[in-house]
């Protein structure tokens, strides 16, 4: 069994960081030793912890995951500060520096490889975010060089699985002809987050397992359709936004934690874990 | 029928058509038309009830908002209500004509006769409905239901056909995409037949977060990037681009403009400031003038 998963997004905003605090819950909930990881975060949101400066979403999945955070789960730190101006942390630390260079890939690469390898020997399970959408042609720099490098170069690194994080069914099917052969062999399935139809069915007074065969259904047509493996359709829950690129008010840890609580309980039931396992 | 149409139809449920269609309706008529928006189809727990009784969309009433006219039944000739309890009234031109129809049930009661007749009658309703507003205005902006196609979803699938494409096909009017995802667009046409592929002249992109973000990280200006991404999802999908509308903070503090189920209204009063205030801001991201040529 891989050790590594990597949640790679069709696009921003898709559910991403919210889907791994769940991942890391209910896989926590089996009984596996898990770890979150982001080898590249660019967002505004950001916690200080022991050490340093860590992304917030990663923070955030770490408690999910029952486990402190650590900034090895997050090696590299992006934060915007408009105008073209960046901090840039270096596991924790804060590097001199307010521009993008081009020689920052190469060093990060060891940071990320060094992390990985470490992370990899003290937990059972590595669930890794990607960044945006993992590869659209339309995006240019500087996003798309942090893109590349957040979601195609950590999977080399890691040698990873990927999970395809999507909310809308169709993209899928497009984002895998975007893809090398070798790359699409990593692509296990995808996850459709965000699918109103099942909450309008049970909040309409029908029952549960209505909502729950509602999703089934939709999933496995679509993925016959588009020749992509659904391996769960979760329906969509209130969530904050954990990993926003512009300027957000921060929420608080605790609120933060009790909606994605109630947003486990909420997605349980749709969760394939097993199916998901099975990937690995 | 003499007025223009053009019709707006999304990737999916919640892909901002019908605030699209209200922001259409209030900048063709800022340029001086007299606009109506048009829905056949509107599924809705929240409906607005007029003088005579009537039973309809509230959506459509936002809409007829935006473009200036009173609230008309005919804005939306067949509304599904939804009740609590898994429930629906079928309402055709305001009246019901089925009242508190749920699935299973009515299945059991021979529901796949009546069907047929339903449809026929929604199909009317809606062309008489549709001439009427045509002949008195000079734009109609129709708005489809759901996303453009469902593939295999019985009953819900043939109230999609019909809502979509059925309405582009029978009123003869071109078709722009609405969504946030242009990604999607490729498989979601390649369902479709290539006669009804033809009418797709467009897309705009809502909400579309990426050129805001990159102006925040280079410091460069917003447009540069949209025209950028503009050209570069043109080429990805074939589809000419009419807009990227970023994401309006304004319009996320007020309750869903067109939910499935029951919920609160959009008071009418703060919406006609909204949408004035939003036009206002959409306009410097929207080809209004490419809109209005595709229109026929």
């Amino acid at each position: 069994m891989a050790k590594f998963l990597l949640v790679q997004g069709t696009d921003f905003g898709v559910g991403k960081s919210t889907l791994v605090s769940l991942l890391c819950r209910a896989l926590r909930n089996k009984g596996f030793k898990v770890s979150p990881f982001k080898s590249l975060a660019l967002t505004t949101l950001t916690e200080e912890v022991e050490g340093g400066e860590m992304a917030f979403a990663q923070v955030v999945q770490a408690r999910m995951a029952g486990v402190e955070p650590d900034l090895r789960m997050n090696p590299i730190l992006v934060r915007p500060k408009g105008g073209g101006r960046m901090d840039f942390f270096v596991r924790g630390k804060k590097i001199p520096s307010s521009k993008m260079r081009s020689e920052f890939l190469a060093e990060w690469e060891e940071e990320v490889r060094e992390c990985l390898s470490q992370l990899c020997q003290e937990f059972d399970l590595v669930i890794a975010e990607g960044m945006g959408p993992a590869r659209a042609p339309y995006y240019r720099e500087p996003l798309s060089s942090f893109l590349e490098f957040a979601n195609w170069r950590t999977a080399e690194l890691a040698d990873a699985k990927i999970i395809l994080c999507t909310d809308e069914v169709e993209a899928p099917t497009r984002f895998l002809s975007y893809l090398s052969e070798q790359e699409r062999r990593r692509v296990e399935g995808a996850i459709l987050t965000k699918f109103e139809l099942s909450n309008v069915v049970t909040e309409w007074g029908y029952r549960e397992m209505a909502g729950k065969a509602m999703a089934r259904w939709f999933g496995w047509v679509y993925g016959r359709v588009g020749e992509v493996k659904f391996l769960s359709v979760l329906p969509e829950s209130e969530g904050p936004q954990l990993d926003p690129l512009l300027p957000s008010p921060k929420p608080s840890l605790d609120s933060v934690l009790r909606t994605l609580e109630e947003a486990m309980q909420r997605v349980e039931g749709y969760l394939r874990v097993k199916k998901i396992l099975g990937a690995l | 029928m003499t007025a223009k149409k053009l019709m707006v139809q999304g990737t999916f449920t919640g892909a901002g058509k019908s605030f699209l269609v209200a922001l259409l309706c209030r900048i063709f008529r800022e340029e001086g038309y007299r606009v109506a928006p048009f829905k056949l189809l509107n599924w809705t727990g929240v409906v607005y009830r007029d003088e005579e009784g009537r039973e309809f969309g509230y959506s459509q009433v936002l809409q007829a908002v935006a473009a200036g006219i009173k609230p008309d039944y005919r804005t939306n000739p067949f509304t599904p209500k939804t009740l609590p309890g898994g429930k629906l009234d079928l309402l055709i031109e305001g009246r019901p004509v089925y009242r508190g129809y749920s699935f299973p049930w009515t299945l059991l009661k021979g529901w796949t006769i009546r069907r047929r007749r339903i449809l026929g009658k929604v199909k009317e309703a809606g062309k008489r409905c549709f001439e009427d507003l045509a002949s008195e205005h000079d734009i109609v902006v129709i708005e489809g239901s759901g996303p453009s196609k469902v593939l295999w979803m019985g009953f819900y699938t043939q109230m999609i056909e019909i809502a979509n494409q059925w309405v582009a096909e029978t009123f003869d009017a071109p078709v722009i995409l609405v969504g946030r995802c242009p990604q999607v667009v490729p498989p979601l046409l390649s369902h479709l037949r290539p006669e009804q592929r033809e009418r797709f002249k467009g897309m705009v992109l809502n909400p579309f977060v990426a050129p805001r973000v990159l102006s925040y990280l280079t410091g460069k200006k917003e447009r540069e990037f949209e025209k950028e991404f503009a050209e570069g999802v043109e080429k990805e999908i074939g589809l000419k681009v009419y807009g990227i509308l970023p994401f309006f903070e304004e319009l996320s503090k007020l309750p869903p403009l067109d939910p499935i189920l029951y919920g609160e209204k959009v008071p009418l009063g703060a919406w006609e400031k909204v949408i004035s205030k939003i036009a206002k801001e959409a306009r410097k991201h929207l080809d209004v003038e490419g809109l209005l040529r595709i229109a026929k």
